[in-house]
Order: structure tokens, then C-alpha cells, then sequence
């Protein structure tokens, strides 16, 4: 017989005996006898000495490529049979899910609420109180509520300020909140005043202080004469809620293209100023935009942080702590 | 950005600010101060020292002995720099002074060197702190006062202190592009004058024409030219001749250094610094090297190229402005000049630009050729086309300053295109003080904008009329609230009273979806689940390792984690993710999270797509695990059960869910046995089979009233190594279970006769659901007799076959309109177990 056929027939005869193999002891024997050390296609692989060095060189890689294959058909076999014996274990764990079972809960932890919950319900306490209404809005945007509407036009260099994620089919995930000011002023009649919020994306490498994924409450308030005082009101009154006395806190202006007079209230958080609240008047385009007679109406906007305020709230250092979904950081927020 | 403290000391007084006060005074009155850097400068016992004799050193070949006066006193060092000659003016520092060894300060000692002692040091500019270079001793020859002994800080500016603001907060301000810019505000708002003054020129036409005509001088034959729609608003030229190329001063450097910009030679360095001075972006052509005498701006030819200053070729587009000369582009216009018309060594004759370009234009081409840069960054903030005249002339004033050889040589050449038309706002004083609900008198509001440069007419009934000075009447200020806001930040947004609103009671609105998270979340946290709050973002691989369809998941462009470039659309792989994570260190794991999931909107109607950009279902997931084994979790469920404790605790906490919302029945049903019943369109087919992740033969899809809302399985064993203990999960759609929910709206009467107890033990097959017979049961009778099928048990053993059980039930029979008679109540138990045997079941005599 040529070295040739001896090489197909050995490969037909090995495939059949792989697939007949019926365990695992069974495919372990068979692969000893071929490819073991004095295996059928070691011993062919040893044979290969006495050849020229031409004929060792094409037989070689022919004898090592069929090697290949075999490992891989044995290796193919072994997850196969392997998937079937835990397919017959599971079968063997049938229960009937059916079964009407009031079991009581015998879960041993006291179970706790994620504290952008637990801050995010106090503060929509709080305002519900004050007459907002709590109102969502999509995460995933559509360019015009996240920018257009919002005073930003596509060539407004402040689109650079806000890191966008961008989805394939051109919509974006919200960079603010904000988006819902422009929704609610489509669909409500002024006087309005809502409360929203919500998930947030940016562009934003993650670190103890950056995340790309984070929370956000709007909140706008739409009558007549309304006054950057009546602003400032507001946000006190949600920071004494929130942290139960008066906090340190400085104003200075911030340029928002949505609001004018727009400016950001900083709390004084581990020896330095963070950024917790940046606020304004509600543009009169934005509002025209929202089909509200400017010269009629008045407003004003403000964009809380609310994983800053999470954060300062309980002091915590890491805003990674916040989706780290670790129990030992959960269980604390009874 | 940033801002030398001793830079805008050329223009205003702040010497009596502290470095925090100063810093403070810029973030709460005009942009926020990122960072304030303030490097030491070890200058106090620098002093002039001239070298009188120099010898090699006797052991070190590449050291010499230097001899220093100091005017009075002498001293030897040791130095290797390169520049040491007889008669050279350098820097001396004495023993215990410090000097800059990279970025640290290191103390100056006595050294020896092979024998010889080094009693201090001459020093590089480096080791000053002052700028970058530190290729030799400092040079102060060319300094007039610089005699042996003079103490150096008298000779240059003492220790700087530099603000770094973020650009995004100047975004909306392109009069603040520059340390004028900035010192003209602090003016305003210090109350201060201004020392200098480089705003010099006139928007008044002709006056504006006078003051160039001044400007310029010989007979230069350069012109440049605009063409119609070219994008570009103004753009002087002139033409300079006699510049030597050569280092720039001291001064200069140092400046630049402190902007992070390095230093190449008088042209280059004057071109920046007018920039970071005045703001007036500008462009130095070697005017040797340009085909023609005539620049003009104009749109771009389609397959015109350019190769920049950075060596980078780019081909042009009709959307791109370009200068460009006889045979074509020397610039694109507003981002940066070109290679072969660039200055060099030998350059003695320039064309100076200075221009003002369309901002989009700007933005758009900078963004299309990925080429940022000092200029185009300030051109796409709408400055004005008047800062063309100031960077001119503060380009003039300082070259000559810097190289007194070099001389206008031509008249300016000014092409207009675009005059801003000057910007009126007609308001009130007191709708200014309405909007802020500040206590601010006419005069002191007046004071505040006229101090900020706008010219305001007040002809009387309360109406102003305000010119906003041209420098932020670009784009910055043109309507009534933007001097809301000026007023508002001058005086300060902290002595504005909180006000309460007094406004009309309303109720708010309600939102049952909101309603609904927060009560499971309630609920859960009450069953000693703990809520956690997982990615939006995932990896597609992680999904369909678990076996869910990516075919419809929104899809990102430009995704944070190149792998996580899909938006969940479950929230089971997250979860178990999180389970995984916490088994390390957790014997119990009890999790959940309420959360939205995505898919994609196929619409291409682009109405649909903006109302709603994909579709987001509000989900809740739950998981628990535990190292207890799952028969003795069993076991304490029920005798009867024989294993799938927690499977069985899940399933409870599911219809404890669901039953606080819905009065519809919940079961569990497995999804071999769903025939018609369907997921709703927003739950998608991972509802309707078994995914990859379930264990195959404890799974069941929830089925709310007539639709499946939800599942709940174990976690399939061994899909992952990392996981030994058995993992629950469930997920329902809150969307879902809200569309079969209701308010109570009748009560039930109670019942007024009791109920007869029926108990009943059937034999099936070990794997024939209960539902089965719970149906039959049910089918049986009249719902109205039929109150109610109760389990009590199953077993299974002895005297059974091994594939059956027994299942006992206790059957509720009952009638609103009395209690059944024996005979009623036999007819209804033949009826229950004809249908029982109908089924072939069996029944176990009790």
C-alpha cells in the first residue's frame, strides 16, 4: 500500500471510530491508540527517519496536518459527549415548575435599596411636594431633543462639550436630562413644572471620578415671572432636604446654550468644589421650540447631578462604587 | 486655556490679590478656574555674575574652572555648559539656594569636583523654572542693567501663577480667547483701569480706513482679495521687509512657556503671542516663497491639495476656504498655513495675514481634516471682524520692539467683506431686575453694563436702549436676557434672595410605570433582595454566549469599550455578571435591578424615529444564590419537595410581585406547553423558548392573565466555570405585567355560607406538570361551585411505580346562594373524578 492511501484510509477509519465513540473511557482509548506514544500515527510519524530528506519533508507535513485534524475531530467528540452527559444530569434535575408553592422568603440579608434610589425618591418627595410632576423620558435620543431643540444646533461648537455616544442608525444615548425639558414643553401647557430623572451616557474613559454611564433629575419650572431668586429657592430647599442643613455652597456663571442667565451652583465636597448644579432661565428659543410664546412665558431649568449628590450625600470617593454591583457596598443602603 | 497672572499684569494692576483670591475672582464672575498653577521660581538669591577668568579643569575634560564677580564678592564654580566664554552675564546662585533637577527643586551645595570645589552654580533658564531650554548658562549680556551683583528680579518678572480653564467654559465667549480679553473683564469688574490698551481702531468706516492708512507705509505691491461666498469676513495684509530670523528674547519665551508653546524664532513666537495676547488669530507668509502679489480667500477647487505646516498632505473639498496665491492654496483658512510658504532661517520678507473666517466653515473643515488648532479653535467661536485690525496692529507694534531692522513695506491691504452691522438692545432696567428678583437700583444696573463696555441710552419711561461693544456683539450678546446674565454674574449670583414662588396649587401628574418600579423595589428589598444598578452598554458575545439574539440590539458607533458596543437587551446577562462577581466573596447572593432594555427601531420614517429613537422596556431581573444545598432548601419549603428550593422561592417572590399589581392570575408554565399564549412585542422571543442560559428542565415562562410577561430559571450548570452554586434569576417586563394590571373595582362579597372541603390524591406521571390536572380540575365543575384547587402535597415512593407521584389536592366547593346539599355535592365529586380518570390518571384511595 502507498504511504498516500495508508494516510486517507487511516483518516476514514479513525473518523468512524471517533464518532462510534460512545464515552468518555472509550474516546480516551481510542486516542491513545492512535495518537499515544506508540499510537498508529506515532509510530507512522517515527517511520518517517528512514525516508530522503526531500520525501520527509512533504510526507512530514502531511502526516502533521492529519494529526491536527484528529485532535481536533477527538476534541469535538469529547465536548459532545461531554454536553450529553450533563444534558442527562439536568434531565435527571427535572422539578415541575408548575407547582404552586408559597414558599416563604428565606433569603437571610435584609435587602436595601441602591442609594441613587433612596436619593432619587427623597428628592422626587420632595418635589411632588412642591407641585412637580415626575416625568421620564427615552435614554436612547433622537439628535433634535438631545441638541436641536435645546439651542444647539449641529455646528454649535458646544456640541464639543458634551462627549456624545452615538448609535449606528444616528440617534445618540442622552447626554442629559435636559432632553426631557424639550419633550415636556411639546406635549404640556404652561404653567409647568416637572421633575426627571434619569440615566445618562458621555464619552468618558472610566475612573474614580469619570463614568460614562450616570444620573441626572431636570427639573423646569414654566409660569409668569419667573425669577432667577425663585431658582435659587428651589435648589436650597433641595439641598436642606437632601442633607438635612445648610450646605456650603458657591454660584458662578456657566454657559449652557438651553439657559440664559445660565450659571452652576458648586458644593464644597472633600476640600474641594463640585460641580452639583448647573441651572439658568430657560431660553426663550427653547421654549419657541417648544411651541411657548416666550414673551408670555418664563422659566427657569436646572440640571441636578444626581450621582454627585449621591455621592457627597453619603461620601462616597468612587463613583465606580455606584454600578460595581458589589453587595458588600449594597447592603449598606438599608 | 491658559492665563498668566503676570501677563495680565501688562494690561491691569493685581498686584494686591492674593493667587487665590485672583483665581476665585475669575470662577465666580466670569468662567470656572480648573486648576490654578503656581510654579516657584527659585529667584531670591539669584544675582548677575560675569565670568573674569576661565580655565579647563585640570582631571575632567568636558568641565571648566569659572571665576565669577558678583560685583563685590567673587566665587568659583565648576560648570560643563557649552556657552561659557570670558565677559559672559549669567545667573550665579549660592550655596543653600535651590534649583530646578527636572520638575523638582533641589538644594545648591558645595561639590567637589576631581579636587576642585564648586561654591554654588551658574544655571540654565531650566533650572530657573523659566522656560524649557536648557542648553546652556543664561545669557543676560544683552540686558542693559545686568552689572555683577544685580539681583536678578530686577531684571525679570518674579514667580507667575497660571490658570487653566477648560475651554468648554469659554465656549459661548470669544472676546475671552486671550489675556487681554480676560484683563479687560477683571477691569470691569475690579473697577480698575486699563494700564494698555491694544484696542485701538474705529468701526467707524472711515475713521477705521484713517487708522490703517497710518499704519502702513511704502510702496509693497501685495493686495489681497475675497471672493463672494467665500466664508471669509475680513482680511488684511501687509507687507513687512528687513526681518532677521533669530531667538527670541527672554521674556517671550518664558511667556510662551508658560502657555505650553514652544519656542521656534521671533516670527513664529511674535505670531503666537499676538494671538494669546489680543486673541486675533494670524498667519506670517515668507512672502519670497508666494507665486503673485495678490492673496485671495476663496472656497476651495475640488482635487486641489495642500500640504500644512505639520507635513500632512490633504485633499481639499469645495466646503473647504483656503488662501491662496497664483498657482494655489497657501493656507486653509483659519486652521493652519502651508509648508512651502512657511517661514525659515533665511526669511526676510513678510506677508502678514490677519483675518476673520466664517465659524462654520472653520468648524467644518477643522473637524473633516482632524486639524485642531490655536486658531481654528478661536475662529469657531464667532470673534469679531474688528480683532483683524487689533492683532495687526499689535503684530506691528511688538515686531518693532523685537527687531527694530524690520519695516513696513507697503500700505495695508483690506478686504471687508462682511461689516457686522452694530447690535442694539432695546429692554428695561426693570425687566432686567425682574428676571434676576434682584434689589438693584437703576443707576448701580447702568454702572454694572456700562463698566463692561456697553454704551446704554436711557431716553427716559424705563426703556433702555444698550450698544454691546463689538467685541461681544459677534454672537455672545443679542438680546434682553444675555444682559440678564451680565448684570446677573457682576453682581452676583449669591446676593440674589431665594424667592417662593407664589403659584397656583395643582396636582401633579402620576405615572403608574414609576409607581410600579418603586413598589417592587419596595417589595424586593422587603424579600432581602438588594437593588443593583447595572451597565446600559454590553459585549454581544457575553449576550449570545447565554443565548440571546443580538440581531435587533442598538448598535453603537463609537462605543467607550471597543467590545461593549451593544445596548442589553436583557438584563439577565448583566445580572449574572454581577451574581459572578460577588460569589467570590458572598455565601448568599439575593440581587436585583429594575432597568430598561433596548431594541432597535427598524422605522425608517424619520417623524417615528425622533418620537421615539428605539424601543425601551422597562424591566425588573432578580437572581439568588446560595452554597445551602437545593434539597434542604427544598426540605424547608415543603416535606413534600423533594428538590428545586430556590427555583420554588423565586417562583414565589414572582407572583408576590405580580400579584401586588394585577388581580389577573399568574402561573408558571412551561414553554414546551405555552401553545398560543404569546410574549408581548416589546419582550421578543427570549421569552417564548428556552434560552441557552436556562437550565432545560427547570425554566417556565410567567404567564400573566392570558401573556407571558416574564421567565424564571436556574442559571443552565456549567454554562459558567466560575459559578458552583446553583443561580436563580428572573426577569418580567414591569411594560408587560402593567398591561394586565387594573384597580380593584368591586369588592367581593364574603362568603356567606362556608365552603365543603373535598380532598383528593391523584396519580400521574413523575413529569406531568400539576397545572395539567389543576386544569382538568378546574375544567370539571362551574367556576361558581368550584371555589378554589389548594395543593397539599406530592409524593412520591412506595407503594407508587418509580415514574409516578401522588398529588393531593383540596378542593374548595361552595355557592353564594347556600350551602350545597349532599347530593349537589356528590354530583359535583363524580363530576371532578370522572374527568380526573377521562385523563387516565390514576386515584389513590385515602
Amino acid at each position: 500500500m502507498t504511504q498516500a492511501n495508508a494516510v486517507s484510509t487511516l483518516e476514514q477509519r479513525a473518523g468512524a471510530l471517533i464518532d462510534a465513540a460512545s464515552d468518555l473511557k472509550a474516546l480516551d482509548d481510542l486516542r491513545v491508540s492512535l495518537l499515544g506514544k506508540k499510537g498508529e500515527l506515532t509510530l507512522l510519524l517515527k517511520s518517517l527517519k528512514d525516508l530522503s530528506a526531500d520525501e520527509r519533508r512533504t510526507r512530514g507535513a502531511e502526516l502533521n496536518a492529519l494529526k491536527d485534524r484528529l485532535e481536533t475531530a477527538l476534541q469535538n467528540r469529547k465536548r459532545a459527549l461531554e454536553d450529553a452527559a450533563i444534558s442527562s444530569r439536568l434531565e435527571s434535575e427535572w422539578i415541575d415548575v408548575t407547582l404552586p408553592v408559597e414558599a416563604p422568603v428565606f433569603t437571610t440579608g435584609t435587602g436595601s435599596l441602591h442609594p441613587l434610589t433612596k436619593v432619587q425618591r427623597e428628592l422626587e418627595r420632595v418635589f411632588t411636594g412642591l407641585g412637580f410632576t415626575v416625568v421620564d423620558g427615552p435614554e436612547v435620543e433622537a439628535d433634535y431633543y438631545n441638541f436641536e431643540a435645546l439651542n444647539i444646533p449641529a455646528t454649535h461648537p458646544a456640541r464639543d462639550m458634551q462627549d456624545t455616544i452615538w448609535t449606528v442608525d444616528g440617534s445618540l444615548l442622552r447626554t442629559h436630562t435636559s432632553c426631557i425639558q424639550a419633550r415636556s414643553l411639546e406635549i404640556m401647557k404652561p404653567p409647568i413644572r416637572i421633575v426627571a430623572p434619569g440615566r445618562c451616557f458621555r464619552y468618558e474613559r472610566l475612573d474614580a471620578s469619570h463614568e460614562h454611564t450616570f444620573y441626572q433629575m431636570e427639573g423646569m419650572m414654566v409660569d409668569r415671572d419667573v425669577t432667577v431668586g425663585h431658582l435659587i429657592y428651589f435648589m436650597r430647599t433641595l439641598l436642606r432636604e437632601i442633607f438635612g442643613a445648610e450646605q456650603k455652597i458657591r454660584l458662578r456663571p456657566g454657559y449652557f446654550p438651553f439657559v440664559e442667565p445660565g450659571f452652576e451652583l458648586d458644593i464644597w465636597f472633600k476640600d474641594r468644589w463640585l460641580e452639583l448644579l448647573p441651572c439658568g432661565l430657560v431660553h426663550p428659543r427653547v421654549l419657541e421650540f417648544g411651541g411657548i410664546d416666550s414673551n408670555e412665558w418664563s422659566g427657569f431649568a436646572f440640571g441636578l447631578g444626581l450621582s454627585r449628590l449621591v455621592m457627597s450625600r453619603y461620601k462616597i470617593d468612587d463613583i465606580r462604587h455606584l454600578q460595581g454591583g458589589d453587595l458588600r457596598f449594597l447592603q449598606q443602603f438599608r | 486655556m491658559r492665563i498668566s497672572r503676570n501677563w495680565l499684569g501688562d494690561f491691569v494692576d493685581l498686584r494686591d490679590l492674593s493667587p487665590e483670591a485672583f483665581s476665585e475672582l475669575v470662577t465666580t464672575k466670569i468662567a470656572e478656574v480648573d486648576e490654578l498653577v503656581a510654579t516657584e521660581i527659585p529667584l531670591a538669591n539669584a544675582v548677575v555674575a560675569e565670568i573674569v577668568n576661565l580655565a579647563p579643569h585640570p582631571d575632567r575634560p568636558n568641565l571648566a574652572v569659572v571665576t565669577l564677580t558678583l560685583g563685590g564678592a567673587g566665587a568659583t564654580v565648576i560648570s560643563g555648559a557649552p556657552n561659557l566664554r570670558l565677559g559672559l552675564r549669567t545667573v550665579y546662585l549660592a550655596p543653600g539656594s535651590t534649583v530646578y533637577h527636572g520638575s523638582a527643586l533641589v538644594p545648591v551645595a558645595v561639590r567637589e569636583f576631581g579636587g576642585i570645589m564648586s561654591n554654588g552654580v551658574i544655571v540654565s533658564e531650566a533650572e530657573l523654572g523659566l522656560t524649557a531650554d536648557h542648553s546652556g548658562v543664561m545669557e543676560l549680556n544683552g540686558y542693559k542693567d545686568a552689572t555683577p551683583g544685580t539681583p536678578i528680579t530686577r531684571l525679570i518678572d518674579g514667580p507667575d501663577q497660571v490658570l487653566v480653564i477648560d475651554n468648554k467654559s469659554l465656549t459661548h465667549r470669544p472676546d475671552l480667547w486671550s489675556h487681554f480679553g480676560f484683563a479687560r473683564e477683571l477691569a470691569a469688574i475690579l473697577e480698575r483701569p486699563l494700564r494698555l490698551n491694544p484696542d485701538r481702531f474705529s468701526d467707524d468706516a472711515e475713521e477705521g480706513a484713517e487708522l490703517l492708512r497710518k499704519l502702513g507705509s511704502g510702496s509693497g505691491s501685495f493686495t489681497v482679495a475675497v471672493a463672494t461666498g467665500s466664508g471669509c469676513r475680513r482680511f488684511l495684509g501687509l507687507e513687512i521687509r528687513g526681518v532677521s530670523i533669530k531667538p527670541s528674547p527672554l521674556w517671550l519665551r518664558r511667556r510662551l512657556f508658560a502657555m505650553e508653546i514652544g519656542s521656534k524664532n521671533t516670527i513664529v513666537d511674535l505670531s503666537n503671542y499676538v494671538m494669546l495676547d489680543v486673541g486675533q488669530p494670524n498667519h506670517t507668509y515668507d512672502a519670497d516663497k508666494l507665486k503673485g502679489n495678490v492673496l485671495t480667500a476663496r472656497k476651495a477647487r475640488a482635487g486641489e491639495r495642500f500640504v500644512g505646516l505639520d507635513g500632512v498632505e490633504r485633499g481639499l473639498e469645495e466646503a473647504d476656504v483656503v488662501i491662496a496665491d497664483a498657482e494655489g492654496p497657501v493656507a486653509l483658512a483659519g486652521i493652519i498655513g502651508g509648508a512651502d510658504s512657511a517661514i525659515s532661517e533665511q526669511t526676510s520678507h513678510l506677508l502678514l495675514e490677519s483675518a476673520n473666517f466664517d465659524p462654520v466653515a472653520v468648524r467644518r473643515s477643522s473637524k473633516r481634516h482632524q486639524t485642531r488648532t490655536d486658531a481654528s479653535n478661536r475662529f469657531e467661536k464667532t470673534p469679531s471682524p474688528y480683532g483683524a485690525v487689533v492683532g495687526l496692529q499689535r503684530f506691528v507694534q511688538l515686531l518693532r520692539e523685537l527687531d527694530p531692522g524690520a519695516v513696513v513695506a507697503g500700505p495695508v491691504s483690506d478686504a471687508f467683506a462682511e461689516m457686522p452691522t452694530p447690535v442694539v438692545i432695546d429692554t428695561s432696567c426693570q425687566y432686567i431686575r425682574a428676571r434676576l428678583g434682584a434689589d438693584l437700583d437703576d443707576a448701580a444696573l447702568l454702572k454694572l453694563l456700562r463698566g463692561l463696555g456697553f454704551m446704554v441710552h436711557a431716553p427716559g419711561n424705563d426703556h433702555i436702549a444698550v450698544t454691546v461693544p463689538y467685541y461681544r456683539a459677534s454672537k455672545d450678546v443679542t438680546e434682553p436676557q444675555d444682559l440678564v446674565e451680565e448684570v446677573g454674574r457682576i453682581y452676583g449670583y449669591e446676593r440674589i434672595p431665594e424667592t417662593v414662588p407664589l403659584i397656583a396649587s395643582r396636582v401633579t401628574g402620576r405615572d403608574a410605570l414609576r409607581e410600579t418600579e418603586h413598589r417592587f423595589r419596595d417589595l424586593l428589598a422587603g424579600c432581602g433582595f438588594s437593588e443593583s444598578y447595572g451597565y446600559s452598554t454590553t459585549s454581544p458575545e457575553w449576550e449570545e454566549q447565554l443565548g440571546f439574539s443580538t440581531a435587533t440590539a442598538v448598535r453603537l458607533e463609537n462605543p467607550v469599550v471597543t467590545e461593549e458596543n451593544v445596548l442589553r437587551s436583557s438584563l439577565i446577562p448583566g445580572m449574572v455578571a454581577t451574581v459572578a462577581h460577588n460569589a467570590r466573596h458572598e455565601r448568599e447572593i439575593a440581587l436585583f435591578e429594575v432597568g430598561r432594555v433596548y431594541k432597535a427601531n427598524p422605522s425608517n420614517d424619520p417623524a417615528a424615529r425622533r418620537a421615539m429613537p428605539c424601543h425601551e422596556d422597562r424591566r425588573v431581573v432578580l437572581a439568588f444564590m446560595t452554597d445551602k444545598p437545593d434539597e434542604q432548601l427544598a426540605r424547608e419549603l415543603s416535606p413534600s419537595l423533594k428538590s428545586g428550593g430556590g427555583f420554588y422561592m423565586m417562583t414565589s417572590v414572582v407572583r408576590r410581585l405580580a400579584r401586588a399589581v394585577s388581580p389577573a392570575a399568574v402561573s408558571f408554565v412551561p414553554f414546551n406547553a405555552l401553545g398560543g399564549r404569546k410574549a408581548r412585542s416589546v419582550l421578543g422571543e427570549n421569552y417564548v423558548s428556552a434560552q441557552r442560559w436556562m437550565h432545560p428542565f427547570r425554566s417556565t415562562a410567567v404567564v400573566l392573565g392570558s401573556e407571558v410577561v416574564g421567565v424564571v430559571a436556574e442559571l443552565r450548570p456549567g454554562l459558567l466555570t466560575d459559578l458552583h452554586d446553583r443561580v436563580v434569576l428572573a426577569e418580567l417586563s414591569l411594560t408587560a405585567v402593567l398591561g394586565n394590571s387594573g384597580l380593584l373595582e368591586q369588592f367581593a362579597q364574603l362568603p356567606k355560607y362556608p365552603d365543603s372541603l373535598f380532598e383528593l390524591s391523584v396519580v400521574m406521571k413523575e413529569r406531568e406538570p400539576y397545572i395539567n390536572l389543576q386544569q382538568t380540575l378546574e375544567g370539571a365543575v362551574d367556576r361558581e361551585r368550584l371555589r378554589r384547587v389548594e395543593l397539599v402535597a406530592v409524593y412520591q415512593g412506595r407503594p407508587l411505580a418509580e415514574d409516578e407521584k401522588s398529588v393531593s389536592v383540596r378542593l374548595h366547593f361552595g355557592s353564594d346562594q347556600g350551602t350545597l346539599s349532599g347530593a349537589e355535592l356528590k354530583s359535583l365529586q363524580e363530576r371532578v373524578m370522572g374527568a380526573v380518570a377521562a385523563k387516565s390518571y390514576g386515584i389513590r384511595s385515602r
